[in-house]
């Protein structure tokens, strides 16, 4: 029946364009490992810092310097960890024969950024209230409610990553003093897990 | 079998006319050099494609100034959606039909 199968043709057409031209499809799965990896090594950073200032037979006591170290640390993990995202969504996007900015992505980062911005500055707040143990969990209950957000204008996936994301930044909540390994269980592992599952799944 | 291929729009006949409102049914509206990426065709073929729509009333056009640049932007009108549900409804009757 050829009427049919042009027919099946073209629900498949429209069913594409719908698609791509709603949705920013071109995250790559290697973005995630590479943050993840970015996470990792910070965090093992972190944790020979607070060891070499605070373990035992130090005098411990946060000063200014500290505090900006950790700052600076953190600016530099998210300026690599976005770096490399935006280095391999370029390479899929001209794998894809997309353009890489489009209204999608746009929507894409708005909705991501608002959460995010807001859960950086009351990071800021809780490191000014010295509530250092509570920083890991606030940074993961927002980025994952960031995740979640996005997850409307891309793949549905970055929705269950985002769900893990909350879940660890709660029990990080209730566990101040692992605070650091939930945090690199959070950016780095699920990054991880995250960018391979989704390597394998649309860019194999 | 000839009566249910009446109901397919003759407009979204064209591989690129019905892809094009595929994406303004999706998105509010385009402007002319994003559906060129999406739909990957040229200029001139675009061009004459979005003016059979609008010559139809599928699609609305609206010319404006970025800066420098012109920019047309294009959305579908409330008939152009009927029309364009119209013919996936007709797809569907279609595709049913010879699974029976």
């Amino acid at each position: 029946m050829n009427d049919i199968e042009n027919g099946l043709k073209e629900v498949a057409e429209i069913r594409s364009m719908m698609e791509r031209s709603s949705k920013f499809l071109s995250l790559s799965g290697l973005s995630g490992v590479s943050a993840g990896i970015v996470a990792l090594a910070g965090w093992a950073w972190a944790l020979s810092y607070l060891d070499s200032r605070f373990g035992p037979g130090t005098e411990g006591v946060v000063n200014h310097r500290d505090i900006l170290s950790f700052m600076l640390a953190s600016a530099l993990v998210i300026v690599a960890a976005v770096g490399a995202a935006m280095f391999f969504s370029r390479r899929l996007a001209k794998r894809r024969g997309l353009a890489l900015w489009n209204a999608t992505a746009r929507d894409t980062l708005a909705a991501l950024l608002i959460p995010l911005g807001s859960g950086g500055l009351f990071s800021l707040i809780l490191m000014r209230q010295e509530l250092y143990g509570m920083i890991p969990s606030a940074m993961l209950l927002f980025y994952g409610m960031a995740l979640v957000n996005a997850g409307k204008y891309t793949v549905h996936d970055l929705r269950l990553l985002g769900l893990c994301e909350i879940v660890l930044g709660l029990i990080a909540g209730l566990l101040p003093a692992l605070g650091l390994w939930f945090w690199a269980a959070g950016f780095g592992l699920l990054h991880v897990i995250y960018g391979v599952a989704m390597y394998r799944k649309y860019e194999k | 079998m000839k009566a249910l291929l009446d109901n397919l729009s003759k407009a979204l006949e064209s591989r690129v006319r019905l892809a094009a409102m595929s994406v303004l049914m999706v998105n509010d509206s385009m402007d002319f050099n994003s559906l060129k990426d999406l739909l990957r065709v040229t200029d001139g073929n675009l061009a004459t494609h979005m003016a059979v729509l609008e010559r139809e009333g599928y699609v609305r056009v609206q010319k404006r100034f970025v800066g420098k640049k012109p920019q047309t932007t294009y959305a579908a009108t409330r008939g152009g959606r009927a029309a364009f549900e119209e013919h996936v409804d007709a797809l569907e009757r279609l595709i049913q039909a010879g699974r029976r």
